[in-house]
């Protein structure tokens, strides 16, 4: 009868009346609550026999979480004690035990003289009395014991929803399209910088055939100017240059072809290129923008060249030299500077010797403005004592207007 | 009567299962303290469970991943008064998915058709069933088809489809009585069946 009874229970056979009741004999049956746990694995063993191997898919335990969480929340101040102790009876029950501790103290601090057991005449009257009937003294502490410990554990779960609360903060909408924008932006502007960089070296090489030309016949030099300032070129040649230089560094920087001046204009990039990164020390260094091997671009072109880059506002200079000869030992390589008025150069600095190829060197220049208006490059001897104006052999200069 | 080697094998999975049910009151456990890995555990072991019995019941997959949804909702919620004098961590589960099955199939417009016996097959899919010992599927098949057909049925129609032993009744052209018994007869069954392959208590 057990087992019929077990099935109409747990297949939902039975009515509110008959349920209770059963209920209530499963609380003081053990056998029938056996019974019941042995009908309920049967049942539990025959549906995992009988169904189909399917697995629901991921996003349901996703969901399960997110209610769980909201759950959470939602519970969070309906446990029994935090009603319990919303009631008016416990306050008015934890007002009365204050009370008393407060007459127990009263009474602690009385008259040496006083009798102890009398009770005063606060407290027979009024509330006083009651708190006496209805909270005896060692009813006080399990009563702030338990606020102690609800009160910790209330502590405990406004930490633990200030956690829930930060973490719903950073999975904001909002705020998450808001870090991928600005990580994306990042990411643009990273590459643009690596873009500028990597081209910029490409610029130059795209400008050096154009500007060997220009030094072994027309004796022209390549000018990097600002945007502002740019003009296009000469020749469709040029205008070739200009457009490239245009796509790779955008406005940027452009290249224009001079025939008349080496006196360059710096850009943003010369400055942002050169300036953070270089150490520069009085005379020449190696910039820290490393050319291609001369012998991948110059084969059978011994002729030597330079590309300056120059920021007069910085005072900085940045020159790309291209075939420079390799020098016997008591020789070495000298730039001078001059400004419009053709008073005489100024030495800027020694170029390292053996360099060859194509090179970068960055310069600053003497502190005089009109020294950038012209430069040379000459031969002069190494051992002897650095001439005020240049005597040696020139191998480079500014071309003439 | 089961060979030695049967009633080993049978011991050990017993004692598997009591360390299954023990693990899953840990797990329980957990849950009624308010942790999510320990409902996670939970919904790893019995998920496909309960969705199988969803799926069987209401034949419709985002149905059934609803009741996955609920059922498991419900276990955090009432976790702390599971009575495991009562019924096992999987019984109580099961039962939570047909109830839940059951609530959504009562919901629905339309009561579905009744069906007749030859409708009815003991793998209502045609999906591999889950267990993943093939020789002890098919032994345990081999007992649980010694069932009559309308023991089947009226298993099948109480259990998944939630129909009352009048509607079954109704929908074999039996007495009432007579689904009654076939439902206890078929529980015996069971019950010997899975006792002797261990996969009952």
């Amino acid at each position: 009868m057990s087992m019929q009874e077990c099935i109409d229970y747990l297949l939902g056979e039975m009515d509110e009346r008959r349920r209770t009741r059963f209920e209530r004999r499963l609380k003081r049956d053990s056998a029938l609550a056996n019974e019941l746990r042995r009908c309920s694995e049967d049942l539990a063993s025959y549906a995992d026999m009988v169904v189909a191997d399917v697995r629901p898919s991921d996003e349901v335990w996703e969901r399960i979480e997110i209610e769980v969480d909201d759950a959470k929340i939602e519970e969070a101040p309906s446990s029994p004690l935090w009603i319990w102790m919303r009631s008016k009876t416990v306050w008015l029950g934890t007002a009365a035990a204050l009370l008393l501790l407060l007459n127990f103290a009263q009474w602690l601090n009385r008259p040496s003289g006083a009798p102890q057991s009398a009770p005063s005449k606060d407290r027979e009257e009024g509330s006083g009395l009651i708190v006496q009937e209805s909270l005896s003294p060692r009813s006080e502490t399990p009563l702030i014991d338990a606020v102690e410990v609800e009160l910790r554990r209330l502590r405990e779960r406004v930490n633990s929803l200030d956690g829930m609360v930060a973490s719903a903060i950073e999975s904001d909408i909002d705020r998450q399209r808001r870090i991928r924008e600005l990580q994306r932006e990042r990411r643009r502007l990273e590459s643009q910088i690596e873009y500028l960089e990597d081209n910029y070296m490409e610029l130059l090489a795209v400008a050096e055939p154009l500007l060997q030309e220009g030094f072994a016949g027309e004796r022209r030099l390549l000018e990097l100017v600002s945007g502002d300032r740019a003009a296009p070129g000469e020749d469709g040649q040029v205008s070739g240059i200009w457009t490239r230089a245009e796509e790779l560094l955008g406005d940027r920087m452009v290249a224009v072809l001079s025939t008349s001046s080496f006196s360059l204009s710096a850009t943003g990039n010369a400055d942002r290129l050169f300036r953070p990164d270089s150490a520069l020390a009085e005379g020449f260094e190696q910039a820290i923008v490393t050319a291609p091997p001369s012998e991948d671009i110059r084969a059978g072109s011994p002729e030597p060249y330079a590309l300056a880059f120059m920021n007069e506002a910085e005072g900085l200079g940045l020159v790309s030299f291209g075939n420079l000869p390799r020098l016997p030992a008591d020789q070495r390589m000298m730039i001078w500077g001059s400004g419009e008025d053709g008073a005489g150069y100024a030495p800027i600095g020694e170029l390292p010797t053996g360099i060859g190829g194509l090179t970068n060197v960055v310069m600053r220049l003497p502190g005089e403005a009109e020294v950038t208006d012209r430069l040379v490059v000459t031969v002069e001897s190494a051992g002897a004592d650095l001439p005020d104006q240049p005597r040696g052999r020139v191998l480079l200069e500014t071309r003439e207007p | 009567m089961p060979c030695l080697a049967d009633r080993m094998t049978s011991r050990s999975e017993s004692q598997g299962r009591g360390q299954d049910q023990a693990a899953d009151e840990r797990c329980l456990a957990g849950v009624a303290q308010g942790s999510n890995a320990a409902l996670k555990q939970l919904y790893q072991r019995y998920s496909g469970l309960v969705f199988g019995i969803a799926l069987k019941s209401l034949s419709d997959r985002v149905e059934a991943e609803e009741v996955v949804q609920d059922v498991f909702v419900k276990v955090w919620r009432l976790a702390a008064r599971y009575k495991a004098e009562r019924s096992s961590v999987k019984g109580w589960i099961c039962l939570m998915a047909r109830s839940a099955s059951i609530d959504r199939l009562r919901r629905r417009a339309s009561r579905p058709r009744l069906v007749g016996v030859e409708d009815l097959s003991f793998f209502g899919t045609t999906e591999e069933p889950r267990s993943s010992n093939a020789d002890r599927h098919e032994k345990l098949a081999a007992a649980l088809g010694e069932l009559r057909d309308e023991h089947r049925s009226s298993l099948e129609l109480a259990f998944f489809k939630g129909y009352t032993q009048r509607e079954i009744a109704e929908a074999l052209g039996l007495p009432e009585g007579t689904v009654k018994s076939f439902l206890r007869r078929g529980m015996i069954k069971l019950r010997r069946a899975f006792g002797q392959e261990g996969v009952g208590p």
